[in-house]
C-alpha cells in the first residue's frame, strides 16, 4: 500500500516542541543527530535568545541546562520565561548542516483583552465651576493616543461644538499606563483679560447646560473601539476664587482600635488625581500611616482608610501646597490671581489630631 | 504573603535549629566578599542570612586580562532570558585566585525577584553560575530589622516630601541589615542594621561558621551633621593596622572617616568610633585598599562625589575628633573647614562607579554609569588614573596638529 506525503509527514515526530508555560523547556528531536556530548554540543544545536530588535548585545544566548531525555535534546533555562517576551529558538538538524534555522515563540496565553470603554469621568459633579481646569478620563484599557482632542468634544445647549475650549499639547497627558487622559481647558480663556479669553470668551459660562462627549470610534491600543458614545451633562456654576482654606476643613476623627475612615470635607470640588500623593498622615514619630485615600460626595470629601487599626496618639495630617481644586488653585495661589493679590508661602500645612 | 510566611518560618528556626551547613535557600544576592581562598560571602537581606559560597576550586586560566563589557545589565538580561530594566546588579567582586569578576544581580521585581549571580571570566564571557549544584553554607542573622520596618518621610530642606521621598522611606529597613563585609583572619566581619533604636552595628562570626555572631553598636561623632549618630550604618569598611592595631577602617554617609579597634568588638559593646575627619557631604558606596608607588592606599566612591584616595599612613596617629574639636552647627561642603582631616585628594573619575573592586596589582574593574552616554559598563581602570581617554573629547592633545612645544628644563 502506498503511503501518501501527508501521512508519512504526520506520523514523523516533532522536530522542535516549544514551551507554552514560563517554567517550560525547549526540546529539539536529535534522532538524526546521534550520540551528543551536552555539554559541549548542546549550545550549537539548540539555544535560545531574546530577541531584541538587532542591539548589539543581543549574541547571547539565555544560559541553562542542556538534558538528553530519550531522543529530545532538552534545554531548561535557570530562570523561568517571561510572559509578553518573544525568544528566537536556534536549531541545527545536523553535523554537516551549516546553516541554522529560527523559530520565535512566547510563554503564557495572552491575557484577554477586556471590551474598551470609559470606566469614569473626574469631576464627577454634574455642576462645575465656570473656571474649571481639568477632565481626567479613566479607560479600562489603554487607548490610542494622539488623537484625544478628535474624539473628545464640548457641546453647548445649541449643539455648538467648541473646538477651541482645550489645550492642544504636542504631547497628550497621559498616565503611564496608557488608562487615564487629562485634558485641559485653555488656561487662555478661563484667565480674565487675557487675549483668547477677550476674543473667543471663556469656554464655559455660569447658568449654561454643556455636554461632554466621547465618540465611540476611538480605538484602544489592541484596535477595539469604544463602540458606544459617552457623554456627561453638567451645568456650569460660579467660578472658585479662593485659595483651599485647610484650617476651615472639617475632619471626622477615627476612633482609638478600630480601622475607621477618616474623613475631610472639603468647601469645593478636590482635584481627584492630587489627591494621592498631596495629602499624607504621620503618626507622632513622623512615620507614615499605611492606608489610602479614596473621594466621596463628587470629590468633595476625601477620605483615608488605614491598613492596620488605629492606635492611640497624636497624628498629623499633612497637606502639601500644591493640592489644587478643580480650577488650578492650590494652597497658596490662584490659578487666575488679580493684580496685587497677595500669596501665602507655605510649604505644607499641618493639621493636629490625636485619638 | 505566602513568601513572607516561609521566610518568617525560616527565621524562626535559623536562630535555633538551622544555625551551620544550614539549607536554607538563597532569596536576595547584595554584598559580596571574597576570602582569600576563594570563598564567596553574599549577603541576603531577605533571609536575613550569609551564605559562604566554596568557589575554592576556581583557578587562574590567564595571567593578565582586562574586563571590559559595554551595557553589561543589557548583556546579563539576555542570558537570564529578561529586558534589561529587569535587571539591577547589587555588588562586584574579584575571585583572588582566578581574577575573575563576580557580580550579585537581582532579576525582576517585588514579589517575582530572583537572584542571580553572574561570573565574568578571563574571556569577557558571561556565565550563570549554577547555585543549585553549589557547595553553601549558610548563617542566619540575629536582631535584624522587620521587613515591615520603614523610614521616615523627610522633604529637602523645609520641603514636603516628594514621590520620591516617599518611596525611599517605604523601603524596608531589612535591605539595609548587611552593607558592607570584610573577611579578615578566619572572622567576618558585617556592618550594617539592626532591630533595635541604636541601629547600626558591626556583627562578628568566625568562618567555617559556627552558628555564633557577636553584635556590637556602633556611635560616631558626625562633623558634617554636627551631631552623634548611632543608626545609620556604616557603608564601606575595610580592616588594616592602624596605629599597631587592626582597626575597621569604616566610610559613613555624608561622610566621615572612623576607625574602629578590632579587639572592642564584643557581643553587646556600645563602641565609639573615632572620627579622624570628613570628606564632605554625600555617600560612600566601595572603599578599596590597593598600593601606589609603594604606598598603601585606599580608594572610596562615593555616589556624590569624586572619589578619594586616602593615602593609610596619613591615618597613623591621627586627631580623633570630637563635637568640642568644631563650632555649632551642620556643614556644607563650602565651610572653610571641610573637607577635614586626612582625607587624601579627589581623583578624576568620568561618570558614576558604582561599584569597584581591585582587579590587579594596577587596576581596578568598575560598575561605572557612564557620564556621556549614560550606559552601564564594566570597564577595567588604571589605579593611578581612574578615567579613560575616550570620555574626554577635544582636548588640546585631540587635535591631529598637536605637538608638544614646552621644552623640558626650559
Amino acid at each position: 500500500m502506498m503511503i501518501s506525503r501527508l501521512e508519512m509527514f504526520s506520523q514523523t515526530t516533532p522536530t522542535l516542541i516549544l514551551p507554552s508555560e514560563i517554567n517550560g523547556s525547549v526540546q529539539l528531536n536529535i534522532s538524526a543527530i546521534g550520540h551528543l556530548n551536552t555539554e559541549k554540543f548542546g549550545y550549537e544545536y539548540l539555544s535560545v535568545f531574546v530577541e531584541n530588535e538587532g542591539e548589539e548585545y543581543s549574541s547571547n544566548a539565555v544560559q541553562g541546562r542542556y538534558t538528553i531525555e530519550d531522543d529530545y535534546l532538552v534545554f531548561s533555562p535557570y530562570f523561568p520565561f517571561e510572559k509578553g517576551m518573544t525568544y528566537l529558538v536556534r536549531t541545527k538538524k545536523s553535523d554537516v548542516d551549516s546553516n541554522y534555522s529560527y523559530e520565535p515563540f512566547q510563554v503564557g496565553n495572552k491575557e484577554a483583552v477586556d471590551k474598551a470603554q470609559v470606566i469614569s469621568i473626574y469631576p464627577s459633579a454634574n455642576e462645575l465651576p465656570e473656571n474649571l481646569l481639568r477632565f481626567y478620563f479613566y479607560f479600562n484599557t489603554p487607548m490610542k493616543k494622539g488623537q484625544a482632542l478628535k474624539h473628545i468634544q464640548l457641546v453647548d445647549a445649541e449643539g455648538n461644538i467648541d473646538k477651541h475650549a482645550f489645550m492642544e499639547f504636542k504631547q497628550e497627558l497621559w498616565s503611564a499606563d496608557g488608562k487615564r487622559l487629562t485634558i485641559l481647558f485653555d488656561p487662555g480663556r478661563i484667565k480674565r483679560g487675557v487675549s483668547t479669553n477677550l476674543e473667543l470668551g471663556p469656554a464655559l459660562l455660569e447658568g449654561n447646560k454643556y455636554q461632554l462627549t466621547i465618540s465611540g470610534s476611538w480605538q484602544d491600543v489592541h484596535g477595539q473601539d469604544l463602540s458606544v458614545e459617552t457623554t456627561k451633562e453638567f451645568v456650569v456654576v460660579k467660578a472658585y476664587r479662593q485659595h483651599i482654606k485647610v484650617n476651615e476643613l472639617e475632619i471626622q476623627e477615627p476612633v482609638a482600635n478600630s480601622d475607621d475612615t477618616l474623613s475631610i470635607q472639603f468647601d469645593r470640588i478636590i482635584d481627584h488625581a492630587l489627591v494621592h500623593s498631596m495629602i499624607r498622615i504621620e503618626d507622632e514619630n513622623e512615620m507614615l500611616v499605611a492606608g489610602h485615600w479614596e473621594t466621596s460626595n463628587e470629590e468633595k470629601v476625601v477620605q483615608f482608610i488605614p491598613e492596620k487599626n488605629w492606635k492611640k496618639g497624636m497624628y498629623r495630617i499633612m497637606v502639601d501646597s500644591r493640592l489644587e481644586d478643580i480650577v488650578g488653585n492650590n494652597l497658596n495661589n490662584l490659578l487666575d490671581q488679580k493684580m496685587g493679590e497677595k500669596n501665602s508661602n507655605v510649604q505644607q500645612l499641618i493639621r493636629p489630631f490625636s485619638i | 504573603m505566602k513568601k513572607l510566611e516561609v521566610l518568617l518560618f525560616a527565621l524562626i528556626l535559623g536562630s535555633t535549629v538551622l544555625s551551620v551547613d544550614a539549607q536554607v535557600s538563597i532569596q536576595a544576592i547584595g554584598a559580596l566578599e571574597f576570602s582569600k581562598e576563594g570563598v564567596l560571602f553574599v549577603g541576603d537581606n531577605l533571609a536575613g542570612a550569609i551564605h559562604a559560597i566554596d568557589l575554592t576550586s576556581e583557578s587562574r586560566t590567564k595571567e593578565k586580562f582586562e574586563i571590559n563589557v559595554n551595557h553589561i545589565d543589557a548583556q546579563i538580561a539576555s542570558i537570564l532570558g529578561t529586558a534589561p530594566q529587569n535587571i539591577q546588579i547589587n555588588d562586584l567582586a574579584v575571585h583572588p585566585v582566578s581574577g575573575e569578576v563576580y557580580l550579585s544581580v537581582t532579576r525582576g521585581h517585588g514579589v517575582e525577584a530572583m537572584p542571580a549571580l553572574i561570573k565574568i571570566n578571563a574571556e569577557n564571557a558571561l556565565n550563570t553560575v549554577d547555585l543549585s549544584s553549589a557547595k553553601i553554607t549558610s548563617q542566619m542573622l540575629s536582631k535584624v530589622p522587620d521587613i515591615s520596618s520603614q523610614f521616615r518621610p523627610r522633604g529637602a530642606m523645609m520641603s514636603p516630601p516628594t514621590a520620591k521621598d516617599i518611596a525611599k522611606a517605604q523601603r524596608s529597613q531589612r535591605l539595609y541589615t548587611i552593607m558592607d563585609m570584610e573577611y579578615y583572619k578566619g572572622e567576618l566581619f558585617v556592618s550594617g542594621v539592626s532591630n533595635e533604636e541604636f541601629s547600626s552595628v558591626l556583627r562578628r562570626m568566625s568562618f567555617p561558621f559556627t552558628g555564633k555572631e557577636s553584635i556590637s553598636n556602633i556611635e560616631m561623632f558626625h562633623i558634617v551633621h554636627d551631631q552623634y549618630e548611632s543608626r545609620a550604618p556604616i557603608r564601606s569598611m575595610q580592616i588594616k593596622n592602624i596605629d599597631g592595631i587592626d582597626q575597621i577602617v569604616a566610610a559613613y554617609t555624608c561622610s566621615p572617616l572612623v576607625l574602629i579597634p578590632l579587639t572592642e568588638l564584643k557581643d553587646g559593646a556600645k563602641v565609639k568610633a573615632r572620627t579622624l575627619g570628613d570628606m564632605g557631604n554625600g555617600q560612600p558606596l566601595d572603599m578599596v585598599a590597593f598600593n601606589l608607588m609603594g604606598q598603601e592606599m585606599l580608594f572610596v566612591t562615593n555616589k556624590g562625589r569624586s572619589p578619594k584616595v586616602i593615602p593609610l599612613q596619613g591615618l597613623n596617629n591621627a586627631k580623633v575628633v570630637n563635637d568640642k574639636d568644631f563650632e555649632r552647627g551642620g556643614k556644607l561642603d563650602i565651610h572653610p573647614v571641610m573637607p577635614y582631616g586626612p582625607m587624601g585628594k579627589d581623583v578624576m573619575f568620568v561618570g558614576s562607579s558604582l561599584q569597584i573592586d581591585l582587579l590587579n596589582e594596577n587596576q581596578f574593574v568598575s560598575l561605572t554609569r557612564d557620564a556621556p552616554t549614560g550606559s552601564l559598563d564594566l570597564e577595567t581602570l588604571m589605579a593611578m588614573a581612574p578615567f579613560k581617554l575616550h570620555n574626554i573629547d577635544a582636548a588640546e592633545f585631540d587635535f591631529p596638529s598637536y605637538k608638544p612645544t614646552m621644552q623640558k628644563g626650559k
